[in-house]
């Protein structure tokens, strides 16, 4: 069953296209990874995903359902963390994911059942849900978002860059939780930077930039599509900066940067280096 | 000695005023045009409407009705010193302070604690700047935006000498100097203030409630100046007098420009800047970046029973502001009726005011009075309502409405939640404010009608087709025009002067007399006094209803707008 897919998908700010025509597909049960550099469009597509951005053109469905109009019972299913936290200044962190998992569950056991949960994520987590939100620092807001999400219990769990102000073994508690999500034959989309991160998580990876779809497959497609005869078999990192380098050579508008360029050396192949 | 080296507190504090000062023009001007409009449309106004010096003598007794000296403060002029100068610019030095003063908390405010909580100054001071450069350069910014200010109005009241000779050039700068103390005087207040208040938004709380407390101070010692005079009755007894010099707004106009001209309120304002500033200063050394000295109090662990809906998060976001309004309310039900009690004697016991008000259809003179202030009360009313509706337009911009709306919640439940909620407000308020005047009439009054209820109610109830055309207004911008909703504000203040003094002012006037029905509530008639007719309301609740029903439609199709 397919739970995302857009097709010709097209956001524009004014002139500036967002997202060009893009082309997504992920099925249920997938942990999907969404890479691409900085303003490619993945906040972007993630917004007109959950209808708080209407779509320029091209189509966009969750759950089979369209982006914009079913809004609202697309998300009786979604749980999601925004890639900027921001909470209300005076209320409580406690009081945030409460009032969040009211939204969702209202009363009765599902309810009770996500106050368990949240306990439990508050001691992994280890935030004081007593403070005020103003007062929590950058990884602590990320929590407060990731707790009133990981608590409810959904079909699909979308996160925008929800590790990159955690420390290390928070990070480990939340690749944990998403493991045990992923077992449960939930749906996961991930947009991150950490690639390390999505190489462990994720077994879908598609990458954008320039707000098109420019990779995507399994973790394995990817990394034999971008494989050299006679060397190992490349990371996603490597995948990646292959990949960013590879379309920034064909581009002819891009002004050539030097050290762009002497980074992108180091993972090109070597012949294509030469070519050059 | 430190103040040369490179390790100085205040390094760089020049550097970043020139910054600071870029990012304010824009907002300052605007403030800038204001108040220069405001400035010179007083003198203009009453040169225009009386010809003579005589019929401008006539008017000084309405100034000294005591619900005009409340609101423009003291009048200084008599029969002698009366020229077009001198009373244009007394009819509005005081409102005029007051925009000055809460101008200079929102720029002190924005530019210190504002700047700390978006993490701009963070950037800032890991550069080589001083500890103290941001607030010694919000204060010089101060001086400057102050200065341009006051020299702004100066010229521009020299000028007026071309349309009359009482615009001297010693009154004109005698004017623009109590701007310029004034507003130092609340910077720095607010500079002191953002050091102790744990939020931006608390600051700004703390800063106006510090502005309003001496806007009231001052009535007690103007009342014990005026209302003596012409009559004998006696509102306040003169010991209260001091009370106009303890606070800044109150001596701010006691140089009495265009009449004595004279400089010590302003000597005694420039030190207690001064003094102000330092303490900020002291107080800012010993303060974190983005704390205050009031420590933060703890949260609680869950949210209360009723935070289960976008409806009941409204109530918590914005409890406290209301319960505040709830209380302004009370407070100006209260001070209108206490009026109530002595403005029937003063009224009888002069000629040419028991000509202005007369009994109406066997209402008592004092309701006729009262009938004119109505307008006041709901234009107060009118505040929580708008900032009920323009809450929603910051959630949005803060990023707090995409996070709701991921949840199962629908855009029309969240946008009507607001408006239901401004609406029930607004009949709330409403109804505070009468019953609050009906209960001061209980014990201030005896006379016949004065105890009525229902009447209280009638009063004021009239005017909320108004705000509800208001709240419509509002809800316009925040659904169709999120970009300018500070709009609403402008229509509002103009709608107040252009209806409040519009009547005052205009209601005789062929030409002009259109002015007051700029705003809603100029439509809306002075009830007992001229009769009730039902297409007013009519029209002014429909004309709400397409705004509001415009600002939903509007909001369901389009993005919402993030930061
Ligand atoms: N509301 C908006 N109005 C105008 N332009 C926007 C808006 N939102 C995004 N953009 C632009 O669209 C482009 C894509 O932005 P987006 O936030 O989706 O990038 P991103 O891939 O999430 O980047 P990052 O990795 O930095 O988070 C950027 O050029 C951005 O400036
Ligand atoms: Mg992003």
């Amino acid at each position: 069953m397919t739970v995302i897919e857009t097709h010709d998908l097209v956001k524009a700010f004014g002139k500036l296209k967002a997202l060009d025509g893009l082309d997504l597909n992920v099925e249920a049960g997938q942990v999907f990874g969404f890479i691409g550099p900085n303003g490619a469009g993945k906040t972007t597509t993630i917004r007109t995903l959950l209808g708080v951005y209407k779509a320029t053109s091209g189509t966009a469905t969750v759950f089979g359902q369209d982006a914009w109009k079913d809004a609202v019972s697309i998300h009786e299913q979604v749980a999601y963390v925004p890639g900027d936290v921001n909470l209300w200044p005076t209320m409580s962190g406690g009081e945030v994911i409460d009032f969040f998992l009211r939204l969702r569950d209202g009363s009765g056991a599902a309810y009770a059942a996500a106050q368990a949960r949240r306990e439990e994520l508050l001691k992994n987590f280890e935030l004081d849900p007593t403070k005020k939100c103003r007062s929590y620092s950058k990884g602590n807001r990320q929590k407060v978002a990731l707790v009133a999400a990981l608590a409810s219990d959904t079909d699909l769990y979308i996160f925008d860059e929800p590790t990159s102000g955690l420390d290390p073994l928070m990070e480990k508690v939340f690749q944990n939780y998403v493991a045990e999500i992923k077992a449960a034959g939930k749906t996961i989309f991930l947009s991150s930077h950490i690639l390390s991160e999505v190489e462990r998580l994720c077994d879908t990876v598609g990458i954008i930039r320039k707000g098109k779809l420019v990779e995507h497959g399994t973790l394995e497609e990817l990394r034999q599509r971008w494989e050299v005869k006679g060397e190992a078999l490349p990371s996603l990192e490597e995948v990646f900066m292959k990949q960013y380098g590879d379309e920034i050579h064909s581009d002819e508008g891009d002004e050539e940067n030097e050290l762009h360029k002497s980074i992108f050396a180091q993972y090109m192949p070597k012949k294509k280096a030469g070519d050059r | 000695m430190a103040q040369g080296t490179n390790n100085s507190i205040f390094r760089n504090a020049g550097r970043l005023t020139g910054s600071a000062l870029k990012r304010e023009l824009s907002k300052s001007g605007i403030w800038l045009v204001c108040l220069t409009i405001l400035t010179l449309v007083g003198p203009i106004e009453l040169k225009g409407l009386y010809n003579t010096l005589d019929s401008l003598r006539s008017f000084i007794t309405v100034m000294q009705i005591p619900a005009m000296v409340a609101m423009l403060g003291p009048v200084f002029l008599n029969e002698k010193t009366v020229s077009y100068a001198a009373m244009g610019t007394n009819e509005m030095l005081l409102l005029s302070l007051l925009l000055v003063a809460i101008m200079n908390i929102f720029y002190v405010v924005r530019q210190t604690r504002k700047e700390e909580e978006q993490g701009n100054l963070e950037i800032v001071r890991s550069l080589p700047v001083g500890r103290l450069a941001n607030l010694g350069s919000t204060l010089i910014g101060a001086v400057v935006i102050n200065a341009l200010i006051s020299i702004v109005t100066t010229v521009a009241l020299a000028l007026l000498h071309t349309m009359d000779a009482s615009f001297t050039f010693a009154g004109a700068v005698n004017y623009g100097m109590a701007f310029f103390v004034t507003g130092l005087v609340f910077a720095a207040i607010a500079a002191i203030v953002a050091q102790i208040a744990s939020t931006s938004r608390g600051a700004n709380t703390i800063g106006l409630i510090v502005v309003a407390v001496f806007y009231v101070i001052r009535i007690f010692g103007d009342f014990a100046v005026t209302v003596v005079s012409p009559s004998g009755a006696t509102i306040a007894s003169s010991s209260l007098k001091f009370m106009s010099y303890i606070s800044p707004l109150g001596l701010g106009v006691q140089g009495q420009p265009f009449i004595k001209n004279m400089i010590w309120p302003y000597v005694v304002l420039l030190l207690a800047a001064i003094v102000f500033a330092v303490i900020a200063f002291a107080l800012a050394q010993r303060r974190d970046l983005d704390a205050g000295l009031i420590p933060e109090r703890q949260g609680s662990e869950h949210a209360p029973a009723y935070l289960r809906s976008n409806f009941g998060l409204i109530w918590r976001l914005m409890k406290n502001q209301l319960i505040g309004w709830a209380i302004v309310m009370v407070a100006v039900g209260a001070t209108y009726g206490s009026i109530l009690g002595v403005i029937g004697n003063f009224i009888k016991s002069s000629t040419f005011f028991s000509g202005l008000f007369k009994p109406v259809d066997g209402y008592p003179v004092e309701m006729v009075f009262i009938a004119l202030l109505m307008v006041v009360f709901a234009l107060v009313a009118c505040v929580p309502s708008m900032l009920i509706v323009l809450k929603m337009h910051s959630e949005e911009f803060n990023a707090h409405l995409d996070w709701i709306l991921t949840t199962p919640v629908k855009r029309l439940r969240v946008i009507a939640d607001y408006l239901i909620y401004a609406l029930i407000t607004s009949v709330v308020m409403v109804a505070i404010a009468s019953v609050a005047l009906w209960l001061t009439a209980l014990v201030v009054t005896n006379g016949p009608g004065m105890h009525n209820l229902w009447l209280y109610i009638k009063m004021i109830a009239i005017y909320l087709p108004a705000i509800w055309a208001m709240i419509g207004f509002t809800a316009m911008l925040v659904g169709g025009a999120p970009r300018n909703t500070l709009s609403a504000w402008s229509y509002l203040g103009v709608g107040f002067y252009a209806t409040y003094l519009g009547r005052v002012f205009l209601s005789n006037n062929k030409h002009w007399k259109w002015v007051i029905k700029i705003s809603p509530f100029g439509w809306i008639p002075e009830y007992p006094i001229n009769p009730l007719h039902v297409w007013p309301f009519v029209i002014l609740t429909a004309i709400g209803i397409v705004l509001m029903v415009y600002g939903v439609y509007a909001f369901l199709q389009r993005d919402l707008e993030i930061g």
